[in-house]
């Protein structure tokens, strides 16, 4: 019986909790992710191409943002190669030499010289963003440390085509200057709406943002509406669930329209309103 | 209420327009010495192959079409017992089990026969002998009956040590748990790790799993329904109890002899008590749970009888550690269920008995932090829980030996806080009063008949109807029930069931683990209600020799909106704990759909020197969402494909007895990082590398793609009883994995020092060996 408890106090002793997983661990390569948006108005092609870097594997030496990618964009039988380029780091292409037109279907297809190749589809909206009302309310106070809060409140109704389904991003922006040119830019806040469950044909967004410090006349907000394709919707919209280390959040599932790959291509027409 | 008048009228003039032609005899069973009446009870009648068994308060009615017969009573752990009847009998006839009976023409018969499971209309329904959960091997010595309950086939448990289960792919809010008719809604210790039922303190323990009978509602998954012991009425007992995290006491007895009891039972930890003492002044806190149950037995005259039971438990956790400057941080995180049921019993005729009870249930969650020092204040008070205020009143009735009919009706009236939050401080901008309160009403109204159609054909036949309303936001649920079973030989039967449930509690919990922070919500105007659609079928066979019950079953369960957080959603964002944000609950969840399938086989042995039970389940359980996983079906974190059980006891001598159980379980279901990557968000503005645009990613692959190690245990225990003079006393001698099994409890990603990863495991319980002793007296 001595002994007994004496192997069995060993035994707890030295078992450890913690040790490192003896299972068969997820075997990925590394995947090409694209970024590339397209609209009617835009006057470059932009693509940013980065190779994924797997978790558990320490056999990838093929560079972050790779330059020695085929990138080619397609819309029926005309198709044209983007070009990389080592300033921007980007895969460019004017659109002078490839025109872009509301309402167009696009794939890009993009081969790497391992063979990997991958492919996504997008369509450019047919409408621009039809504004009914857009209003700006400004309010401020004082805090406790005698600072001056601003409140912004947007308040935007659009008129949604009824013909088809749609998707609206709407993005603020704050732009700070001493001189009055507001060439500085503060991205602040974004919010996403579709039509799922609009009866009356009509959407209402409204968004506050704050701010303190300046004064009202050295700043200027800026608010962008843009009708979005699907592709560009739901991928801004999963990248807004991506948690910022809470350990309780569940895992959000990054979209993406190419297959075997990451990243977007996505078609958008927006309109500007400065208030 | 006109209309439950009308109807008890209708049975009493049924009753006597029956009673014309037959024999009628009905009553009460009870336990000889204790007085504890006795559900399940299977009372037969051989010469006419009809039968029927005691309601959850031991009544029984058989009317016969004959003028005299034979009445067989049997129940497990009992020595049968035989009547003879005629016209002559009493036609109230209460019965003792287990004692020396006086009655005349009793005969006690030697078999200790049990009910026959291919005889019963109820399918997919197990029910466990209070004395095997004592028996059974359990974590850290504390017995427990959502521990055994996990071991059934069709049942998952959730994590390591956990006491959470899930039910043919549902979730752990889709059981209904009753004890005493009252609904518990959070049954957890520990954070999870023990139950808060104390099994001292049980009658009966019933699992529900599919096939619901008309009278359950409100739950899509399962039902498990736990009564309380009544006291004795003959002498004062009790039983106690020191292990190595609690001490248990018991006592029970006579109020008034014969006429009355009660029964009180109390649990507490004390590892707080011992270590607080020895902690340093920085660090001092402590964790600590108990539990109360009492319940008085009254018999008021020959047909009413009253109940009067209650629970109350708490855990918490707290920490006041003393700081050298003079400041002051303390804080608490506490949580606790509280239940209480009055129940009057009332026996319309001999045919007939009503019970009418009056029900109150709440779980609190509470959160409190204070600080003080450097001229600042800070208090925070976080509230959240439930609360129920309910009356049910129901009706059997057995207008002859092919009929039992049943029927009733519930209101509930629930009020949920998910959120009040008071914080105080002297910044008067972090000041905050706010309450979310959601009053809602619940109504359900059944009938069902458990019909013997011909000799080898049975049906339990019924429809619920139930209605939710919210605000403005009213819903209606029609709930068909049916099972039958058909006697292929005289211990064989094939059974099927098909079961329509509606769920109006929703339970947000995105940890899967049953903590005590998980919301209990109502379907609103957003949310709608939870429903689900299951059908069985399978076999029933009674073996003689050895005896044993073997059930195979396979079924198919749809569950629509059931809810889940959104991808990259918590608890912690909607406004919990304090946090100032205009998101609510609604806004965090979405809804989907699933559907589980599968095959479970049971062998089991009540009875003799070795008994148990060997369980498999194999199962899919599916799940989809619209918002998660890109809309593509994923496999649920419970989803389990193999699942074995074996539990056995084996009594060596009648002063000891060993006991082990072996559990096997597929991986649950993950989701693991593969890879990073770069993101780049458009930026209306024009500039290609926008701020805040270039996000680093995570690519999960798809959800739950990823197994996680296969779950296997072996518990070993052993007992020794020894009879005092006054008292009996039980010392046992267990290990919880016995052959300290590493079982994945989480994983981690781990770093070496080369920069490469790799995935840590995390176990919980190695090897645990535990010693209790406890005496009955």
């Amino acid at each position: 019986m001595k002994n007994f408890i004496i192997i069995l106090s060993a035994l707890i002793v030295f078992t450890s909790c913690q040790r490192e997983a003896d299972i068969e661990l997820p075997k990925v390569s590394p995947k090409l992710s694209v970024s590339c948006f397209i609209s009617d108005d835009i006057d470059t092609i932009r693509a940013s191409v980065f190779w994924s870097r797997p978790v558990f594997s320490s056999e990838n030496n093929l560079p972050e943002r790779p330059t020695d990618i085929d990138v080619l964009i397609k819309s029926g039988v005309v198709e044209k190669n983007l070009i990389w380029d080592e300033n921007l780091l980007q895969y460019i292409l004017p659109v002078s030499e490839f025109p872009l037109v509301a309402g167009g279907q696009y794939e890009l297809i993009l081969t790497a010289p391992n063979g990997t190749r991958i492919r996504g589809n997008t369509t450019i909206p047919v409408h621009l963003p039809e504004i009914e009302s857009a209003q700006l309310i400004r309010d401020s106070s004082t805090t406790s440390w005698g600072e001056t809060q601003y409140e912004f409140t947007f308040k935007t109704l659009l008129r949604d085509p009824s013909s088809s389904f749609n998707w609206y991003r709407f993005a603020y922006y704050e732009y700070f200057s001493l001189d009055e040119s507001f060439e500085e830019e503060l991205y602040r806040a974004q919010s996403f709406v579709d039509d799922e469950s609009l009866s009356n044909g009509i959407v209402y967004e409204e968004q506050t943002v704050e701010y303190f410090g300046y004064g009202l006349n050295q700043i200027q907000m800026r608010m962008y509406v843009i009708n979005a394709s699907e592709e560009y919707y739901r991928f801004h919209q999963s990248l807004e669930n991506q948690s910022d280390g809470n350990p309780f959040a569940e895992p959000a599932l990054i979209y993406s329209n190419f297959e075997n790959g990451l990243g977007v291509f996505a078609g958008y027409r927006q309109i500007r309103v400065i208030f | 209420m006109r209309k439950y008048l009308v109807f008890n009228l209708l049975i009493c003039i049924s009753s006597s327009l029956f009673a014309q032609s037959n024999l009628t005899i009905s009553g009460l069973i009870t336990e000889a010495g204790s007085g504890e009446t006795l559900p399940g009870v299977v009372i037969y009648c051989p010469e006419l192959e009809v039968g029927t068994t005691t309601n959850n308060y031991g009544f029984y009615s058989i009317t016969l079409d004959a003028a005299e017969a034979t009445l067989i009573y049997r129940f497990t752990g009992f020595e049968a017992v035989v009547k003879k009847v005629d016209a002559s009998t009493p036609s109230r006839l209460n019965i003792e089990l287990g004692g020396t009976a006086t009655t005349l023409n009793e005969v006690v018969i030697s078999a200790d026969q049990t009910r026959k499971i291919s005889e019963e209309t109820q399918m997919s329904a197990i029910d466990i002998p209070i004395d095997q959960i004592k028996k059974i091997p359990a974590l850290l010595g504390e017995k427990d009956v959502l521990k055994v309950i996990q071991l059934l086939p069709g049942v998952q448990k959730g994590s390591e040590g956990n006491s959470g289960f899930y039910v043919r792919g549902g979730g752990p809010d889709q059981n209904l748990i009753i004890l005493d008719d009252a609904t518990v809604y959070n049954a957890s210790h520990l954070f999870g790790f023990f139950s808060i039922f104390n099994g001292d303190a049980l009658k009966s323990v019933e699992l529900i799993k599919g096939g619901f009978p008309a009278r359950y509602g409100g739950r899509l998954s399962s039902v498990l329904e736990m009564q309380m012991k009544d006291g004795s009425k003959e002498k004062i007992q009790g039983e106690a109890g020191i292990g190595i995290i609690s001490s248990r006491l018991l006592l029970e007895g006579p109020i008034k002899k014969g006429k009355s009891s009660f029964i009180v039972s109390g649990r507490r930890t004390y590892i707080d008590a011992l270590v607080y003492p020895f902690l340093p002044e920085d660090q001092k806190a402590g964790y600590f749970f108990y539990d109360f149950n009492a319940k008085g037995n009254f018999i008021l005259d020959d047909k009413n009888r009253l109940y009067i039971s209650g629970y109350f438990g708490r855990d918490k956790f707290y920490f006041r550690p003393q700081q050298s400057d003079g400041s002051t941080e303390r804080g608490s995180f506490l949580w606790g269920n509280a239940t209480a049921t009055a129940r009057l019993n009332h026996i319309i005729n001999d045919k007939a008995f009503s019970n009418t009870s009056l029900i109150f249930s709440k779980y609190n969650l509470g959160i409190n932090y204070e600080t003080t020092g450097g001229g600042d204040q800070y208090e925070l008070e976080f509230r959240s829980g439930i609360r129920d205020w309910s009356i049910k009143h129901d009706i059997d009735f057995r207008p002859s030996a092919k009929h039992y009919i049943r029927a009733g009706a519930s209101v509930i009236y629930h009020r949920f806080t998910p959120n009040a939050t008071v914080v105080r401080s002297r910044d008067l901008f972090e000041n905050e009063d706010g309450k979310e309160v959601y009053d809602c009403l619940e109504n359900g109204i059944y009938i069902e008949d458990d019909w013997t159609i011909l000799s080898k054909l049975k049906a339990n036949v019924g429809v619920r109807f139930s209605h939710f309303n919210f605000k403005t936001q009213n819903y209606f649920g029609v709930e068909p029930r049916f099972s039958a079973r058909y006697l292929i030989q005289d211990d064989l039967s094939f059974k099927a069931s098909y079961a329509i449930m509606n769920q109006y509690l929703h339970l947000l919990s995105n940890t899967g683990v049953g903590l005590p922070t998980d919301l209990w919500v109502p379907a609103t105007d957003r949310v709608a209600p939870q429903r689900s659609q299951q059908v069985a079928a399978g076999f029933a066979k009674d073996l003689e020799n050895p005896r044993l019950t073997i059930t195979l079953e396979g079924y198919y369960k749809k569950m629509d909106n059931i809810i889940g957080y959104r991808e990259g959603a918590s608890f912690l964002a909607v406004g919990a704990f304090g946090e100032e944000t205009d998101v609510t609950w609604e806004d965090n969840v979405t809804s989907g759909q699933g559907e589980s399938y599968g095959a479970e086989l049971m062998v089991q042995k009540k009875v003799g020197k070795l008994t148990g039970w060997v369980g498999y389940t194999l199962s899919w359980t599916v799940l989809q969402f619209d918002e998660l996983n890109n809309g593509k079906e994923f496999f649920a974190r419970y989803d389990r494909r193999h699942d074995l059980s074996i539990v056995l006891m084996y009594e060596v001598k009648e002063n000891f007895n060993v006991s082990a159980t072996w559990v096997y379980g597929t991986g649950q279901a993950i989701t693991l990082p593969l890879a990073e990557y770069t993101n780049i968000t458009h930026d209306p503005s024009g500039n290609p590398f926008p701020f805040n645009g270039i996000i680093q990613s995570t690519d999960y692959g798809e959800r739950n793609t990823f197994r996680m190690a296969p779950y296997h245990r072996l518990d070993v225990a052993a007992q020794w009883h020894k009879k005092l003079k006054r008292c009996e006393r039980t010392f046992e001698l267990g290990v919880y994995n016995a052959y300290n099994r590493m079982n994945p409890f989480f994983y981690d990603i781990s770093s070496r020092a080369d920069g490469s990863r790799y995935l840590t495991q995390i176990t919980l319980f190695p090897i645990l060996p535990s010693v209790s002793w406890s005496f009955k007296f």
